[in-house]
């Protein structure tokens, strides 16, 4: 019997529905995943074990840190330890309808751990939908603050549904101060033609877990823009399956990460093409430094029939300190002859040569240094069609790179 | 598609174009059907092994029977009856034969089949100048001869049997024997440890470059038997050797087991290069019989500069399950992997490296050209890992695949670990099929489409094909063809 698995699911709430008993039941089953199993042999759960048992007191009662919105004019919804707070009424609803609750559509995403234990144990959630051929201008950003108050963590369901041809922009943001673990499960699904561009922003305290487990599924000709900048956290998993369901659908995930001191970032990601004529593009950067540790595991899966993939899988990284460490595993599953697939993965340090070359000019080593990390990592922003929100973005990796970042507890 | 439809009719014909699948009839000595600590006893005494060797047979034994059956390859087979198999079995010649002349009649006609140039007086008579090759012939489990034996001596090279070398070597073999691949390293490797019959051995003394290629043909002939061979190379100081090492088995309807072991080790400045062309009976179009070849190879690089070459060309066995991997531990050593591995018809084959990087500026590369066709499924499988101590380590890696029909499968699961920063590590790969625009091309110039295929293939495995030996590397490109023959279309 796990334990950790037992004090995660102390406050199981007593009138749970069929759904949420199941959940938890599996969870309490396996428990936490272990590096045991194939899916986390490179991320092991073992410190956020430690946190839960050593849980119990909530940290301190200051006021929750609010950051200021990455787009200006955009819709924002806080949500607080796992609890949206505020109103989230619409008035100029334009097609966007927002529900509070959880409600995450049990056919999608598979018997995970992590989306076990968020179903299960989640008290808040949100559903978000956009109704056909409703193109929302305002973009939305979900602002989840977790404070360490909540002795053990808080967990948390977000639904987004796009009818067909529907277009929305969504910022999903977590950041915090103090230790607590966040669990996240996402249920996406885009109908025909729908168009979704999601940013994520994974900026939680140093100190925070942070395990987010996403299902995806796209409709015919619908598209899937996903960018994720992950600086934060202790130990974070970012994990994202996407299915592409109809012809001519297409899903893009690109990634930046930045690790210093002890932290450990994972992004898995796993793509179905279930039918012909799909479109997968992947790419994740990462810098590491210190002893932080970078895992990425991309699996591309093309089913029988599903002629005229492509499907394309890039990891770089980029080793600043000799103590770092990244382990890649990018998988590709094909039973399909008339494709076009494609992954690598570089693992390495900054070009001695251009550095030297920098230098040579009249270049500081650490600007030097500094100007190499941003060139790297600079590529994968231009994914991002909001200007404002890149140059933000970019800000903020680099200066999550510097030794006195803020964030430092 | 006409040419689906063509290939379906081809693939059909395919059945009885493996060329290797008759059986010899010739006496055997067995040991019981089944797998007892009385049938490992059995195998020592049969051998005469010295009381380590059998301690070292039963304790890995004992612990096989606590271990589990892998599960995380891309392969799906029924349960292995390992009761339902022989163990041992040594054609009957009543007393070891002193030269090729006392050796049955029928099993020289067997060799003379498979192509062996194991009387290679006569095999070499119209070729002049051409390098000669040493062969250790291994028929079901124990080795029938070695060729050349007197020449190699004369430079203090061993090569011989390794039942043979336990009782002339054995400070060498005990040094040595599982010292790269432990006995509990695997569930296969484990029972090879336990049940190994025969097999090459071979070492190379300081300074000897090996004048000849050494080759092992190995053959599984009777009926219900596996073939657990063990294979030890030691290559010492500043020596260099080539090893060919060739398999084919029967045409049977039952499934039989193969799981041998290699060990490679190499010193200060040594290098061993390591060929394998696999041809193994791979069963009948719809999967029936065909051999379970679960090999586990690893060379250990122990010196500076040393380096290790596995080169191999799969396109036998029902199913594949082999790694061949490097530990690179001296400084400056080098790890070299090229592989082409086919599979059509039923065929499965999960199939890669290891490239462990413990020394300085240690390289390796890895090129695995992977074609998969029928209903076939295959699988790269890699490990490149940079442990924290090698500064300058360097890997490159480049694995593709080359589907042929819609039926098939071709999967490629890299595992890459750095945790140096002053390392370098590329991995590439791509999936593809042959397209239409590279056939419409060949087929302007007037090659059929077979032909065009087969060039096209042979060129896409062209950067492992010149890695090997050239005896080697006609009969490679030969098999490449008679491999997809009617896959294709």
């Amino acid at each position: 019997m796990n334990t950790s698995a037992d004090t995660l699911l102390q406050t199981f709430p007593a009138d749970a529905d069929a759904e949420r008993v199941a959940a938890r039941d599996r969870f309490r089953l396996l428990g936490l995943p272990t590096p045991k199993q194939e899916a986390w042999k490179f991320t092991n759960l073992r410190p956020l074990e430690q946190f839960i048992a050593a849980a119990g007191k909530p940290a301190n009662d200051a006021a929750p840190d609010i950051p200021a919105p990455l787009i200006d004019d955009s819709r924002r919804i806080l949500i607080i330890d796992g609890r949206v707070d505020g109103d989230i009424s619409v008035a100029d609803p334009a097609g966007l309808s927002i529900e509070q609750g959880s409600h995450l559509m049990p056919e999608m995403g598979g018997k995970r751990a992590v989306r076990d234990l968020a179903i299960a144990m989640s008290e808040d959630g949100l559903r978000i939908t956009v109704a056909a051929d409703a193109t929302v201008g305002q973009a939305l950003e979900l602002v989840f603050v977790g404070t360490g108050h909540r002795a053990g963590g808080h967990h948390f369901t977000l639904e987004l549904s796009l009818a067909a041809n529907a277009d929305l922009t969504v910022v999903e943001r977590h950041c915090g101060t103090q230790a607590y673990a966040a669990t996240i499960a996402s249920a996406i699904r885009l109908g025909d033609g729908a168009r979704l561009r999601h940013v994520k922003v994974q900026d939680e305290s140093q100190e925070a877990f942070h395990l987010a487990d996403s299902a995806v599924e796209i409709g015919r000709d619908g598209t899937y823009e996903r960018f994720i900048l992950s600086v934060g956290a202790r130990l974070a998993r970012d994990e994202v399956h996407t299915s592409l369901n109809g012809q001519g659908s297409s899903v893009r995930l690109l990634g930046a990460y930045a690790g210093r001191g002890q932290q450990h970032l994972d992004h898995t990601t796993h793509i179905d093409h279930a039918v012909p004529n799909t479109t997968s593009h992947e790419v994740y950067k990462g810098v590491l430094d210190d002893r932080s540790r970078g895992v990425f595991q991309g699996g591309i899966k093309v089913m029988k029939d599903a002629q005229k993939t492509a499907g394309h899988q890039l990891n770089k990284a980029l080793l600043l300190s000799p103590r770092a460490e990244i382990d890649s595993k990018p998988a590709l599953e094909i039973y399909a002859d008339d494709v076009v697939c494609s992954h690598g993965a570089t693992a390495g340090e900054i070009d001695e040569d251009a550095l030297f070359y920098l230098r040579a000019r009249g270049i500081d080593a650490v600007t030097a240094k500094n100007l190499m990390v941003q060139a790297f990592l600079d590529e994968i922003f231009d994914g991002i069609a909001d200007e404002t929100l890149r140059d933000r973005l970019k800000d903020r990796v680099h200066a999550a790179l510097q030794p006195g970042d803020n964030q430092d507890a | 598609m006409a040419a689906t439809a063509e290939t379906i009719q081809q693939v059909k014909e395919l059945g009885d174009r493996y060329k290797y699948g008759f059986s010899t009839d010739i006496e055997s000595d067995m040991a019981p059907k089944g797998l007892s600590e009385d049938i490992v006893r059995f195998i020592s005494a049969k051998k005469e092994e010295p009381e380590w060797l059998l301690e070292w047979r039963l304790k890995a034994y004992r612990h096989w029977l606590t271990m589990p059956e892998p599960e995380w390859a891309f392969v799906d087979f029924p349960q292995i009856d390992y009761q339902d198999a022989y163990y041992y079995a040594a054609p009957k010649t009543g007393d070891k034969p002193k030269s090729l002349d006392e050796v049955d009649p029928k099993l020289l006609e067997t060799y003379a089949k498979l192509g062996i140039p194991l009387r290679e007086q006569e095999v070499l008579a119209g070729v002049e100048g051409a390098p000669k090759v040493a062969v250790d012939a291994v028929f079901d489990s124990v080795s029938v001869g070695t060729t050349y034996k007197k020449q190699l001596e004369a430079k203090g090279i061993i090569f011989c049997a390794i039942s043979e070398a336990v009782q002339t070597h054995p400070e060498l073999v005990q040094k040595y024997l599982g010292s790269v691949v432990p006995a509990a390293d695997n569930k296969h490797s484990c029972l090879n440890s336990a049940v190994f019959t025969d097999g090459s051995f071979v070492y190379i003394p300081k300074g000897v470059r090996c004048p000849m290629e050494l080759s092992t043909y190995f053959r599984i002939n009777q009926e219900n038997t596996g073939q657990f061979e063990r294979t030890l190379i030691i290559a010492d100081e500043g020596s260099y050797v080539s090893y060919l090492e060739g398999c084919t088995a029967p045409m049977r309807d039952e499934n039989q087991l193969h799981a041998a072991v290699v060990e490679l080790i190499a010193m200060d400045d040594a290098e061993i290069k390591y060929s394998t062309v696999q041809n193994w009976y791979p069963g009948d179009e719809n999967g029936k019989g065909g051999i379970y070849n679960f090999v586990t190879k690893r060379g250990a690089c122990r010196g500076r500069n040393s380096k290790i070459s596995w080169t191999q060309v799969e396109t036998g066995s029902s199913i594949t399950w082999k790694y061949p991997s490097c530990i690179l531990q001296g400084d400056n050593s080098v790890g070299e992997f090229y592989s082409v591995a086919i599979t059509n018809n039923c065929q499965q084959a999960d199939t890669g490296t290891k490239m462990i990087h413990i020394g300085k500026n240690t390289r390796s590369t890895i090129i695995s050209k992977g074609i998969s066709a029928g209903r076939a499924n295959q699988t790269y499988r890699g490990l490149v890992r940079i442990q924290p101590g090698a500064e300058g380590a360097r890997n490159y890696t480049q694995c593709d695949s080359l589907l042929i029909g819609d039926r098939c499968g071709a999967h490629t699961v890299p595992y890459i670990e750095t945790k140096n920063s002053g390392a370098r590590v590329e991995h590439e790969a791509t999936t593809s099929k042959i397209s239409d625009e590279q056939l419409f091309y060949c087929r302007q110039r007037g090659l059929s489409d077979e032909e065009a295929v087969a060039l096209i293939v042979n060129g896409f495995c062209r950067e492992v094909m010149r890695e090997l030996p050239m005896e080697f590397a006609v009969e490679a490109t030969k098999l490449v063809g008679i491999s997809l023959e009617g896959s294709v279309g």
